[in-house]
This record gives C-alpha cells, sequence and structure tokens, in this order.
C-alpha cells in the first residue's frame, strides 16, 4: 500500500521528532508603562484584541474588517508613515484562516509594529493603498501568492505568476515541483500540447543518470553528438579511478619528487 | 479582452493598436538597459510617457516555498541568490534574523569580520551601479574603469570565501572561517584605492561632467512624503532628505561602535542620488579602516556557542563524542528554532532588506517572506516614469539600483 | 557576463561584442535561471535570431534548473531551445564563459558548412516547426 500522504500540507516534515520534544516558544512580555508603545496602545484603545512585545517590537491583533481604520489610526497619530512589508501566513490545514501581517515603521522613534489579523478563508480584506502606496505590489503579491482578494484595490492582478497560471503557489496544499499545469506551462505555451511527448517530462530528480539518455549529462568523460542513438557496444574512453584503481598517492608522490 | 497568440501577447487593459496618437511601447523583459527582466509597458503621447506599468516575475523562482521545505542551515546559500550582487548582505539579513530567533549573538571577532565582509559588499554593489548607471546614460568608460576596482574587492571576496559572486560567507552564528593572512593588509591597500579612485576617476569623469548632470539633474524627483509612502528605504529615501539608516537608528553587529556619516541630499533627483552613491563608498572604506584595530583585539572564537543550534568547531567534532553526536543530529534533522515569528531590518547596498520568519518549532521554517528592497523601488515605478520623456526612463530605472533577483525572489 | 565583458577580463579580444538585439547576434548566452513566465519569451528571441545561430547555457540554472528545483523554474533551456554549450558552475566565473566561447568557435569551425547534417538542430526540426508556423 502507498504511504498515506497529508493532502492539506504537502511541505516537508521532519523525518523524525522526539517524543518528548517539548517545543519552547520565543518569550513574550507586556507592554511598559510609559514607553512609546505604551502611548501606541492608548490610542488604540479596544481596537486591539491582543497585545505583546516579541524581540523588541509591539505585535498587534486586530479584527480583519477594522484593519483600515487600525492604520490609518497608526499613520496619522502615531507616526507610523512606513508599511515595510505585508503578507500572509497559510493556515488553512489548522484553523481555515489566513494570518496577514502588516510591518509598519515609526522613523522618528525608530520603531516597529507589526499589526496582525486572521482572515477566514474566501474572505476579503480592505486594501490600503490609499494610505501606505507600497501596499500596491504587496497586496498584488499576496493574492497572486495566495489567492486573497483585496477589496478597492487599484490594479488586482498576478505580478509575479504569468496571468494565466493556475494556483497559488505559497499554499501549503500547492507542492514545491508545482502540479502537472505547472510542469507543462511552458512546452503548452510554447510549442502546443502535442509536444508533451517528444519533449518528455521534467526531470526533477538531481541524482539521476541514464547511460542511454544522449539528451542529458549522462555520459561523463566523452562527447556524443546530441541525441545519438544509444549502442552497446560503445566503448567509454575515460576511465575513472572506482574502476581501474589508479594509486593516485603513489602518483602524486612521484610527481612531487620530480617537482622537487 | 485579446485573444493572445504569438504576435499579440495577452495583456488586458492594454490595446497596441491605438487609433489616437498614444503609442504603447514594451520595453523589456530582455532590454539591455533593464537590469535584468524587468519589463515595463509605456504608454506614450509623443515622447512623453503617460502610463507606466512594471511587470515583475521574469526571474521567480520560488525562493520562499523552498525556504518552507528546507532547513534552517540549508536554506543559507540559496540567499546569495537573492540580491547577487551583494550576497553577503543577504546572507546576513537571513543569518540575523534566525540568530534574532534562537537569541543567540556572534561571537566578536565574527562580528568583526561580518562588518567589515558587509562593508566591502556594499563597495561592490555601489561599483557596480556607478558602472552600470553611468554605462546606461552613456558614459562606457566610467564602466570599465569601475569594473576594474571591483575586481580587486571581488578578489578579496574569493580570498575570503572561494567564490567571486556567491559568497555565503556568513553562518547562521557566526562566521566559518578566519581571515586568511594578509588579508586586512590588502584591505587597508584596496581602501586607500578606492577612496582615490573615487575622488579622482569616477568623480573627476563624473561629478562635474556637463553632459552626466544635464541627464540627471531633476530626472526622478521623489518627494520626502512619497518615499515613505511607496515604501522606499536605503538611498533612495535618504535621497529624499530622510535621515534614516538602520546602521545607525537599530545598530547591529559592531555599528554601533563605529563612525561614520549618513549622507543625505535634499535635491531628490538622480544627480543627488549619485553623489550619495559615491560619498556611502567613502563612508564604507572609512567604516573598513576602523575595524581592522578592532577586528585585531578579538578572541579568536568564530561561532557562536549553543549546542542546541550550532554545531562544535570542527575540532571538538573530531576529538569529542558528544560533540559528534550534536553535530549528527543538526545535520540530519536540521535545528528547531523556539516557535515564534521575528521581522529583523538590515542596511543592505539597496535599501532595507530584512527577513520575516514563522517559525512553529519545525526544522523547516513555516513561513519566510523576504522584504527585498528592490520589490518596492520597482513599485515606485509606475508613480515616477509619468510625465517624463522617454530618454529619461533609463536613468530613472538606472538610479533606482533594482536588481532582478531580488524583486521576483 | 557583465565582468567579463568589463576591463579584467576583456571579451572584446576574442573577437566578442556584445549586441543588443537578437537579430544582429550569431550567438545566444542563457545566463541564469530562466522561469515558466520568460520561457516564452526567451524561445522568441531564439527565433529573431538569423541562422546560423548558437546558444551558451551559462550556469547550473539555466543547464538543469540547478538548486532551483522548483514550480517556476524550466528544468534546463534545453527544454525548450537547443544548446550548444553548457557551463558548470553557480555562477560561473568569466574565465569560465571565455573558455566556452572558445569551445564554441571550436565546434563552428568542426561544423560543415551547409548546416544539414548539424545534428543540434534536432529539437527546432522537431518542434521549431510549429513555432514559426504561427
Amino acid at each position: 500500500m502507498r504511504k498515506y500522504v497529508p493532502k492539506d500540507n504537502v511541505q516537508k516534515k521532519a523525518y523524525y521528532t522526539d517524543r518528548f520534544h517539548v517545543v519552547p516558544s520565543v518569550p513574550r512580555s507586556k507592554v511598559e508603562e510609559g514607553s512609546h508603545f505604551a502611548d501606541v496602545m492608548k490610542t488604540m484603545g479596544a481596537n486591539v484584541k491582543e497585545s505583546y512585545i516579541e524581540i523588541g517590537q509591539l505585535v498587534i491583533h486586530i479584527a480583519p474588517e477594522d484593519n483600515f481604520k487600525v492604520m490609518k489610526m497608526l499613520k496619522e497619530t502615531c507616526g507610523y508613515t512606513q508599511c515595510s512589508e505585508q503578507s500572509a501566513v497559510d493556515y488553512l490545514a489548522k484553523d481555515n484562516e489566513f494570518e496577514l501581517f502588516w510591518q509598519l515603521l515609526n522613523i522618528t522613534v525608530a520603531k516597529r509594529i507589526r499589526v496582525v489579523c486572521r482572515l477566514a478563508n474566501g474572505a476579503a480584506i480592505e486594501s490600503i493603498e490609499p494610505l501606505y502606496k507600497s501596499a500596491n505590489f504587496a497586496e498584488r503579491e499576496m493574492f497572486d501568492m495566495f489567492g486573497i482578494k483585496v477589496n478597492n484595490h487599484p490594479f488586482l492582478k498576478r505580478i509575479l505568476m504569468p496571468d494565466d497560471w493556475e494556483g497559488h503557489p505559497l499554499l501549503k496544499t500547492y507542492p514545491l515541483h508545482g502540479d502537472e499545469f505547472a510542469s507543462w506551462y511552458e512546452v503548452d505555451k510554447i510549442f502546443g500540447k502535442e509536444y508533451r511527448d517528444i519533449i518528455g517530462p521534467e526531470n526533477r530528480d538531481p541524482g539521476k543518470i541514464d547511460i542511454k539518455d544522449t539528451k542529458r549529462f549522462s555520459r561523463i568523460g566523452y562527447e556524443v553528438p546530441f541525441a545519438a542513438e544509444y549502442n552497446e557496444n560503445e566503448e567509454v574512453p575515460v576511465e575513472y579511478s572506482e574502476t581501474a584503481l589508479v594509486n593516485y598517492n603513489k602518483k602524486t608522490s612521484i610527481q612531487l619528487d620530480e617537482r622537487r | 479582452m485579446q485573444v493572445s497568440n504569438k504576435l499579440t501577447p495577452f495583456f488586458e487593459n492594454l490595446n497596441f493598436e491605438r487609433d489616437d496618437n498614444r503609442m504603447v511601447i514594451n520595453f523589456g523583459p530582455q532590454h539591455p538597459s533593464a537590469h535584468g527582466q524587468l519589463r515595463l509597458v509605456l504608454e506614450l503621447d509623443g515622447e512623453q510617457v503617460m502610463k507606466a506599468y512594471p511587470d515583475i516575475g521574469y526571474l521567480h523562482r520560488g525562493i520562499e516555498k523552498m525556504a518552507e521545505n528546507m532547513t534552517y542551515n540549508e536554506f543559507l546559500p540559496t540567499t546569495d541568490r537573492l540580491d547577487y550582487i551583494a550576497s553577503t548582505s543577504n546572507n546576513y539579513a537571513y543569518a540575523l534574523a534566525v540568530e534574532k530567533l534562537l537569541d543567540i549573538e556572534a561571537p566578536r571577532r565574527a562580528q568583526a569580520i561580518r562588518t567589515m565582509l558587509l562593508e566591502l559588499n556594499r563597495i561592490i554593489s555601489h561599483l557596480f551601479f556607478v558602472a552600470t548607471h553611468a554605462l546606461d546614460v552613456g558614459a562606457m568608460s566610467v564602466f570599465l574603469y569601475a569594473f576594474r576596482e571591483r575586481e580587486f574587492a571581488m578578489d578579496l571576496m574569493e580570498d575570503y570565501c572561494g567564490a567571486r559572486l556567491t559568497h555565503s560567507a556568513v553562518r547562521i552564528g557566526g562566521v566559518p572561517l578566519d581571515l586568511p593572512a594578509g588579508w586586512l593588509e590588502n584591505a587597508a591597500i584596496f581602501c586607500d584605492k578606492i577612496d582615490h579612485e573615487v575622488e579622482h576617476t569616477y568623480g573627476a569623469l563624473l561629478n562635474e561632467n556637463r553632459i552626466w548632470k544635464m541627464r540627471l539633474e531633476d530626472v526622478g524627483v521623489i518627494s520626502a512624503e512619497d518615499a515613505l509612502s511607496w515604501g522606499c528605504s536605503g538611498v533612495m529615501l535618504r535621497g529624499s532628505n530622510v535621515k534614516w539608516d538602520i546602521r545607525k537608528e537599530e545598530p547591529y553587529e559592531l555599528y554601533g561602535e563605529l563612525d561614520f556619516d549618513i549622507p543625505t541630499s535634499d535635491r531628490c533627483d538622480s544627480y543627488g542620488r549619485f553623489r550619495m552613491y559615491m560619498e556611502e563608498m567613502k563612508q564604507s572604506t572609512r567604516m573598513i579602516r576602523q575595524l581592522i584595530p578592532l577586528y585585531k583585539e578579538t578572541k579568536p572564537q568564530l561561532m557562536a556557542h549553543s549546542p542546541q543550534y550550532i554545531s562544535a568547531p570542527k575540532e571538538e567534532i573530531m576529538t569529542q563524542n558528544y560533540a559528534l553526536m550534536q553535530h549528527f543530529v543538526l545535520v540530519t534533522q536540521g535545528m528547531r528554532p523556539p516557535k515564534g515569528e521575528v521581522y529583523v531590518a538590515t542596511e543592505s547596498p539597496k535599501g532595507e532588506l530584512g527577513f520575516y520568519i514563522k517559525s512553529e518549532g519545525e526544522p523547516y521554517a513555516y513561513r519566510l517572506k523576504c522584504r527585498a528592497p528592490s520589490f518596492f523601488h520597482t513599485g515606485l515605478l509606475q508613480k515616477l516614469l509619468v510625465g517624463v520623456y522617454l530618454a529619461d526612463v533609463v536613468t530613472i530605472i538606472g538610479t533606482t539600483n533594482i536588481v532582478f533577483g531580488e524583486v521576483d525572489r | 557576463m557583465m565582468a567579463s565583458g568589463a576591463s579584467r577580463y576583456d571579451f572584446d579580444r576574442m573577437g566578442t561584442i556584445f549586441r543588443a538585439s537578437p537579430r544582429q547576434a550569431d550567438v545566444m548566452i542563457l545566463a541564469g535561471t530562466l522561469s515558466k513566465k520568460h520561457a516564452e519569451f526567451a524561445r522568441r528571441l531564439y527565433d529573431q535570431m538569423t541562422e546560423p545561430k548558437w546558444v551558451i547555457s551559462m550556469g547550473s540554472c539555466a543547464n538543469t534548473g540547478g538548486m532551483f528545483n522548483t514550480y517556476a523554474t524550466v528544468q534546463g533551456v534545453d527544454r525548450i531551445i537547443p544548446v550548444d554549450i553548457y557551463l558548470p558552475g553557480c555562477a560561473p566565473r568569466p574565465e569560465t564563459l571565455q573558455y566556452a566561447m572558445m569551445m564554441l568557435q571550436k565546434k563552428i569551425r568542426r561544423e560543415s558548412a551547409d548546416m544539414k547534417n548539424n545534428t543540434k538542430q534536432d529539437l527546432t526540426t522537431q518542434t521549431g516547426r510549429k513555432a514559426r508556423l504561427i
């Protein structure tokens, strides 16, 4: 029987985990009174569901429908004038949700905030493009990679993948080597589907060696014409140490003596 | 919608054959002055750009997806291929993010070496910028001179790590090797050379060059507000008179102890940014000179001591049983960082290079997001190119200093 | 590739000059990873070049996909374009590119002038015809 592989997360897993292994967590601390972050928290008020400081940065969890309101407050009241990064994390397998984050920067006090929200699968998020223009590309990338729809975005379209691509690559259900569509994409596009047989499937195994294949790099040591017929009786002109058992130590010592 | 076939490429909202005076041209993806695989669709009215649309993704290799399928140490050489002009800055940004997650700190000698390599990479990258920018604008000889000096820097990198472009010279927790004998002396000679060349070769050729100034001045003007809003960083931000440098504001490694200036420019145009690149090279040499005595005072430890995450030095692995076992587990299974998320920004030659890592306690990162400065600078092009003339388009692409390994990832 | 054209390695002395248009070029150097999005354009560039034409695949990523064994990369440019010389290395040194150019010159000298027995056109005869007809 074939081994069962879960379909909802096809990324690589650890092949062995100790039964008694306890995963530690990065320490999280409370916001201190009187600090800059405390002022931010006061301004935010009830919009924040959860907040803590993780590795020097304030993390605030908000509801997905509040994102524009919160960003506007952060930008206009608290001076977070740059949105340096925005993307999503796929938690579909566990919670059927995406985790979205925005990384904001205040350059006057040199502080960073991460705004985090959980968005249900299939729901759309409001665009923050009117506030931060950098969201223009970042939201398009998020749409391309995860398929998260963004409301009121000026031009929501695939950015990194081609327009006619199928699937969203950074989802956990999408395999690293691509699906059927991805593996034939360039052949279908350039030559057409009927040429799949001539060109053949992709070689995804980096260690594969096929002595009969003269189109790849299989015949090491001597040159044959591209796509030449394989001949059983042909001689391999170069011999390697594994076959001829050359005593390299002896040879090199002789060479060294000569050089001296 | 257009029907896509070989002759009329699929492109929604844009019609290449038009009845009015406007013309849509396709710039790239293999344009020699597009710095890689940038495709721009420009709508022109006569010679003036009315609408610009950068189309990227022609070098997309799925690096973020690879990170989810690789252990943390395996992924490090892949970061070389992000910004392949200055690889060490990528390695460093990634290593720093993982170190913050693991809560370890590299030993002082490793920090000195890292800072030196980062600044050397900054010089390499800036020389490349000056060379290609000059080549695009039409000054061929500067290209030849700048590449001459770049080869010296490449040789220094090669002496240290053995590679010219893809260094992998920084590891998680430190650096793998100590500096070879004579490296510091060569670096000092190189610094003198760069200072001299910046002043007397590129500076003399370009700074007051009438043609150069005519082509660069008042081209690609970005206001400070726009620069912040569009997510600009690095020279693009400082060129708009915003004094923000992560090396100064959130110092990492030995930058807190070094004495250096941050050049800013209130011109907001390409010429101001070009002058800042030249100035930054001088500041980098100044930093390398300060680092040479700092390096000599340090103890010889190169990798942080943290047996849970980092393998012991090779001598210990070869002699002590427990170190060998740890090494075996770390190599076969990979390190398991604590659960949590981290975003660390560093000042790469192009701007703010940050890594966001979400760890679920597995040997594979749950999510890794690379915040590439060039990605946002490419986004800015759709605002910056509107209204300029076609001849200035190349200048503006050059001045943003984008590298496509980083834009597309 | 930029460095091999610049001052230290000086490509011009081998009679190699970079051209900005495929219509003026004899050799196409595929430097670096070819993504699936780019494949169509690379093939179109190859079709735009005039005969005789040669192709150098530069670097592991172009040869086999290299370390980028992912959904977005073409696993070897020889899937879509016939290649004459494969350069190893990631990234190859400028010397490698120069040596490849010398090897290619040697190979061109060996080929017959009428191009009839030129075996590297194999993929073109099988698959290129369709691309030209359209």
